[in-house]
């Protein structure tokens, strides 16, 4: 028994000290091989979930620098912005998705679920600092642990592929040129057949994180834009539901940001994708109107309307 | 509980610990750990079927004193069809009581006696009842039978039916094997326990890194397979033939290492199936403690191979049929039954099922093209009737099949995911080498040193916390 005992720590031992090391380093390496300098042209910083990631095409607004991704909460936005200004001092706008969608509760699930820690959390660990890697502990502390192991194996992915890409980000963001498949009816339908009375429930951990983006772009004298993009008709009643509480914040909170409430925007049906992101006809037809309009470059008053 | 879960982690060094340290002077007392560990470790699923695994435990204890005390005929007759009435009762109702009334229903339907609303349980099916219910009435059986003696210790009785490692999903014990295991002490064994922590490892490599994430592509293909091509069709099927293998082969091998940690010897249920070389052999290597029971307790009953010619297909075919029907209660289960009693038949009827008894290429690393052959052929046939126990229906199982022999068979599969294919390769490999071990990762002292075994097992724990699939149920806790 003293015998196996012996060897079962000393396995342990060794291999916990291993996967430390192993992490570590891979993470030493993400931060010293992975340069977050974007082109010295790209003054405008667009970043938020799938819905901003498939809503602007910066190839259109050739200014701007799309860093949206799948999936990515304002924590995980607040880590991009935070890194992207560090190395990028060209930067005079940030812009930042802010739908309803943004503030619901069920965004809560995209810090602490399993699924979306396992996938997000290694894309993302080295650009923590020790309150981000708390905060998301506290969120979900067996997830947060088992995952950290994936990490090693996702930095070495994303290394090799930063180095092979020519340096570039995609594995953190940029414009999803991807959605061609037209799964709108779907969507619709799937809308009807769910349809349900919701509680109006906002989501805690968002809300957090956009305070902290907030405070840090005021902090380093930027611009801060809230765009609303379009979403389709259907779902403007829901969207209703939250409009109240979604203005509030912005008024009371983040009153030297600009609010952009594109979400009513006329836009064709063939130009969406589902009811909540556009194609890449769709984002053509919205990059194009936000480059004449020059939404993006030059100074608007907020629209709190919602209707 | 799940093996594959945080919750076992901490529940069995909790359990070993107390087993060797606390409870090692009294067997009885180490007994009644493996019971309570047992009832708890099943508890935590749900609590209220406890009751069923404590019922049928004290019939079949006090059916098993009461046939032992008597030599009347018919007493002893009835008192083993008290006890295969309460466990098939229990197992019918619970399993197959909406299969039969809706079938009926359709039946009376059919021949102009409407019945609209048939009557139909709301009930979830206790896990693992008819790998318990099959486990209790081999006892029953035995005792009548006069291969056993009725025990007197209740509690060694209880520990046999309950015993955690394979309580949920097999091996189906016959009690000949287990129970007497209950009455001597088991002594502490570094190896036996080395090996069985490695059986552990490789159980749960297959599992979580061949069988769920084989599952995640099998799923999506199974559930949109009339938009799929011929070649994925195939490619699905033979994704759902590595999920189901590494799911319950893996289950067993995390049970048997299990049961090794408490000084315990369960039946090996699976030997390298894939590498038959026929179907006969492929059920000598599948689901042993099964093909076994039902060998025992239905086949031979029945007559077996003796007897005229439509005798041998009548058992084979109850033999398959039953055993599919063990499955689940869908006609997809009895056909998939059929099927390889069809595939059976001509090996048994041209006295070629015993044709290949010992390991595929034995002493030599390759093997014959005829080898390589067989293994290909008896694998496809066995890759059909998987469709049949994978589909929702016979309809879909058929459409499923129609789109496999397709044009498009011949076309690039839509679904390629190659780090998938990759571990299915290493591992196929892997258990091509160790084809004459009892477990792939039984090592041979001699050969590979301590840093390599360690490296070995750093290497696999690697594999499993980095690319293991998303959490599944096991697939044959449905059974």
């Amino acid at each position: 028994m003293k015998k196996l005992i012996n060897d079962i720590l000393k396995f342990n031992g060794i291999f916990i000290i291993g996967n430390i090391l192993l992490l570590v380093g891979t993470i030493v390496l993400e931060k010293n091989i992975i340069s977050f300098n974007i082109p010295s042209d790209k003054t405008v910083l667009v970043i938020g979930t799938s819905q901003v990631a498939s809503a602007i095409n910066d190839d259109i607004l050739t200014n701007t620098f799309n860093f949206s991704d799948n999936g990515s909460g304002y924590f995980y936005t607040y880590l991009k912005i935070r890194k992207i200004l560090e190395h990028n001092p060209q930067i005079d706008t940030v812009v930042i998705g802010y739908s309803y969608l943004d503030i619901k509760k069920y965004r809560d699930e995209w810090v602490g679920k399993a699924t979306m820690l396992k996938f997000k959390m290694p894309q993302h660990l080295f650009l923590f600092d020790f309150s981000d890697f708390y905060f998301l502990y506290i969120s979900n502390p067996y997830e947060v642990l088992i995952n950290i192991h994936r990490t090693t194996l996702q930095g070495i992915k994303h290394i090799i592929k930063y180095l092979l890409s020519s340096h570039s980000l995609d594995s953190w963001g940029g414009f999803d040129d991807s959605m061609e498949a037209d799964k709108l009816q779907e969507s619709k339908n799937r809308h009807i057949a769910c349809k349900k009375i919701e509680k109006v429930e906002y989501s805690k951990y968002q809300e957090e994180y956009l305070l902290k983006i907030y405070s840090l772009v005021m902090a380093k004298n930027v611009n801060l834009i809230l765009l609303n993009v379009p979403i389709h008709p259907m779902l403007k009643e829901e969207q209703k539901e939250y409009t109240k509480y979604y203005y509030l914040l912005a008024q009371q909170k983040l009153s030297k940001a600009t609010i952009i409430n594109h979400a009513n925007m006329d836009i064709p049906e063939y130009g969406f994708f589902d009811l909540v992101h556009l194609n890449y006809e769709g984002a053509k037809l919205y990059s194009e109107y936000l480059k004449e309009h020059n939404f993006l470059s030059e100074s608007h008053p907020s629209d709190y309307n919602s209707d | 509980m799940l093996f594959n879960s945080i919750e076992f982690i901490i529940f069995l060094p909790i359990v070993f610990i107390l087993y060797w340290v606390v409870t090692n002077r009294s067997l009885k007392i180490q007994n009644l750990l493996l019971v309570i560990a047992s009832y708890f470790f099943y508890g935590w699923w749900d609590w209220r079927f406890l009751f069923l695994i404590a019922f049928s435990s004290f019939v079949d204890y006090f059916v098993g004193i009461r046939i032992a005390k008597t030599n009347d005929k018919t007493q002893r007759k009835l008192l083993l069809l008290t006890s295969i009435f309460v466990n098939i009762g229990f197992l019918g109702f619970f399993k197959y009581f909406n299969f039969f009334s809706e079938n009926f229903a359709k039946a009376f339907t059919f021949l102009g006696l409407p019945i609209t609303d048939p009557v139909l349980l709301n009930i979830i099916l206790p896990v693992g009842i008819s790998f318990y219910t099959f486990q209790t009435l081999s006892y029953t059986i035995d005792v009548y039978k006069r291969k056993l003696e009725a025990t007197k210790d209740i509690i060694a009785f209880f520990a046999f039916v309950s015993f955690f490692p394979q309580l949920v999903a097999g091996p189906i014990e016959r009690a000949t094997n287990l129970l007497p295991q209950f009455y001597k002490k088991r002594t502490f064994e570094y190896d036996s326990i080395v090996d069985g922590m490695r059986q552990i490892l490789w159980g749960l490599f297959k599992k979580m890194v061949i069988a769920d994430n084989c599952a995640k592509y099998a799923n999506d293909i199974f559930a949109n397979c009339s938009s799929y091509s011929g070649s994925t069709l195939l490619l699905g099927a033979v994704f759902f033939a590595f999920q189901i293998y590494g799911d319950f082969s893996g289950y067993s091998d995390v049970a048997i290492g299990t049961a090794r940690l408490f000084g315990m010897s369960l039946m090996r249920n699976f030997a390298f199936p894939y590498f038959s070389r026929d179907i006969a052999e492929f059920w000598r290597r599948w689901h042993i403690s099964l093909s076994t029971w039902f060998r025992d307790y239905l086949y031979i009953p029945l007559g077996g191979s003796h007897g005229g010619t439509w005798m041998k297909i009548r058992n084979i075919f109850i033999i398959f049929i039953v055993s599919g029907f063990w499955h689940g209660a869908n006609w997809t289960f009895i056909a998939w039954g059929a099927l390889n009693a069809v595939y059976f038949l001509p090996l048994m009827l041209l006295n070629k099922n015993k044709s290949n008894m010992d390991t595929v290429a034995k002493g030599r690393f390759l093997p014959s093209l005829k080898d390589v052959f067989q293994i290909g052929l008896t694998f496809f046939i066995t890759l059909i009737a998987w469709v049949f126990f994978r589909a929702e229906s016979l309809y879909m199982a058929v459409h499923y099949i129609i789109g496999i022999f397709s044009v498009s068979l011949f076309s690039l599969p839509q679904v390629f995911p190659i780090d998938i294919l990759c571990f299915i390769i290493l591992f196929t490999l892997a258990e091509w080498l160790q084809r004459e071990k009892q477990h792939t990762l039984q090592f041979d002292k001699v050969i590979f040193s301590k840093v390599a075994r360690w490296g070995i097992y750093y290497s696999i724990i690697w594999v499993i916390l980095s690319f293991g699939g998303d959490q599944q149920e096991f697939i044959y806790f449905q059974f």
